[in-house]
């Protein structure tokens, strides 16, 4: 009954949103031939692109590494300061309502207001995914230390360690393998939303890919879309080793 | 003597239900208490409330001299010693490691933050590993070790407190009767040598005998009797655990 009525208010949601969309599938399949002439277009990619695209590809990664890392490390105190098995509702209140704000804005609204504080360049996009990773890591980081085994947190509190001795002997190292493990997807997340940090200006081959849209010189675009590609499969393909070789190993 | 425990009609409980019901009792310092009881009776939650970990809703606790009311948190941890009936170990991190957790509150903030003992708390801790026949094993992460390793790491982590109470919550479990032997031993040398007091839970009606100086039944969070050394005897044990497991 009560499912019924939760399917029956998705479905009239459903219906009453999609009315103004102007959603048409005549207009998706005559579109088809415009698909085909892009295509024609883009082919064969500009190889003339490579060392270009190479370079601008290098500085997304490295705009999402060490926005990543930076991001981490203040990520990492609010999350404890968000821990219900750590802490009373006076941190958790306001840690939390810190991580939400910061989660509100995606990556590229970031990128947007950063370009206008520190001009454009890799360094707004740095900012950029420090700020969106600290909002979205350090939910995953508290959600993980709460996820934790009471007896660990009370065996430690009962030798009479205080607080910093507490999160350090038992709340980081029981929840390292999941904060590890969030590490590197927020890093395979944030290569890829770096990807077009460059669209508003904040640096990598978002930058590149933008402008020959722009020109319409789609053979460029495709190039630089093969490079994204193929570095963001090399991202991935790392990621799952490192996970196999030293995450796998450490579960319990 | 003085008590180093004293507890007066205290009740608590979790989510507002009791588990503990209107429970007293005195453990003489330098005594060997032990509490024995089905399981559910809320022999783990007694031994918690004796080191703060639970608080008390209703009466009033004393321990070491400093007296708590309801709801009432007690800065005594560093002094009392804790084997938790799951251990509570860092899997990941080592032997000894773990036991050196123990003397947290004896060493600087920052130093422990990153994991820098002084010279003496280790040989410590490395002697405390070898009294529980762990010397061989003390830098294998506690994952890699079998259920009645961890046990011992976890007793001399509470050995490492050098506590004035030691509370084990079933900490003889899954251990071989030769290393039962060997560690109650050394826990009468704590209360002879050092005049701990020790708070065993036990299921184990033989160990309980031989080593307590009195024995507490509990059952369904109310006291059911305690019997001073003098008074057990094998009989009137019986009896008092038979009704009780019914
Ligand atoms: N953290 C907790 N939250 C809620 N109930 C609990 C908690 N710990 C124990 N209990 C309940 O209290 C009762 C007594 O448990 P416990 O003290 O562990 O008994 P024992 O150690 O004698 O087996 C059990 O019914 C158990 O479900
Ligand atoms: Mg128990």
């Amino acid at each position: 009954m009560k499912k019924g009525i939760f399917y029956g208010i998705i479905l009239a949601l459903f219906v009453v949103f999609s009315v103004n969309l102007k959603i048409d599938p005549s207009d998706f399949f005559a579109g088809i031939p415009n698909l085909a002439e892009l295509f024609a277009d883009s082919f064969p990619p500009d190889t003339s692109m490579l060392t270009i695209g190479a370079i601008a590809i290098l500085e997304t990664l490295q705009i999402a590494f060490i926005g990543t890392i930076l991001g981490t490390i203040l990520a990492l105190p609010l999350a404890t300061l968000s821990a219900r098995n750590l802490f009373s509702k006076r941190f958790i209140v306001p840690a939390r309502a810190v991580l939400a704000m910061l989660r509100t804005l995606p990556s590229l609204l970031w990128a947007v207001i950063f370009v206008i504080m520190v001009g454009t360049g890799p360094f707004a996009g740095v900012l950029a995914v420090m700020m969106y990773t600290v909002g979205y890591l350090g939910k995953l980081q508290y959600e993980a230390i709460e996820g934790i085994s009471n007896e660990p947190l009370e065996a430690i509190s009962s030798t009479g360690a205080n607080k910093l001795q507490i999160i350090r002997f038992a709340a980081l190292p029981e929840a390292a393998n999941n904060l590890l493990s969030q590490l590197l997807f927020m890093f395979e997340y944030n290569v890829r939303s770096s990807t077009i940090l460059g669209f508003v200006g904040a640096g990598g081959i978002g930058f590149y890919l933008g402008s020959y849209l722009r020109f319409l010189e789609y053979d460029k675009v495709l190039m630089l879309l093969l490079i994204t590609f193929v570095a963001v499969i090399i991202i991935d393909y790392l990621s799952i080793l490192i996970r196999d070789r030293y995450l796998a190993k450490t579960l319990r | 003597m003085k008590n180093a425990i004293e507890l007066t009609n205290v009740s608590a409980g979790y989510n507002g239900e009791y588990i503990i019901k209107e429970v007293s009792c005195s453990i003489p310092e330098g005594t060997i208490a032990v509490v024995i009881g089905p399981s559910g009776a809320g022999k783990t939650s007694l031994v918690k409330l004796m080191n703060g970990l639970l608080l008390p809703k209703r009466g009033s606790l004393s321990i070491l001299g400093e007296k708590s009311r309801k709801n009432k948190q007690l800065n005594i941890k560093k002094n009392i010693g804790y084997i938790p009936q799951h251990l509570g170990l860092i899997q990941s991190m080592t032997a000894l490691e773990n036991v050196l957790a123990g003397s947290l509150a004896r060493v600087g903030t920052w130093q422990s933050l990153l994991k820098i003992f002084p010279g003496k708390e280790k040989a410590l801790a490395s002697k405390l590993l070898s009294m529980v026949g762990l010397q061989a094993k003390k830098n294998k992460r506690v994952l890699e070790l079998s259920g009645g390793e961890k046990r011992r790491v976890a007793i001399a982590r509470a050995f490492m407190q050098k506590p004035k109470i030691l509370l084990a919550d079933e900490m003889l479990s899954d251990l071989d009767i030769i290393l039962v032997q060997q560690i109650t031993k050394q826990l009468q040398k704590l209360r002879d040598k050092f005049g701990t007091t020790i708070v065993m839970v036990e299921h184990d009606l033989k160990i309980a005998k031989s080593i307590g100086d009195q024995i507490m039944i509990l059952r369904e969070g109310k006291n059911k009797g305690v019997f001073p050394k003098s008074a057990i005897t094998d009989k009137l044990l019986n009896k008092a655990f038979a009704q009780v497991q019914q």
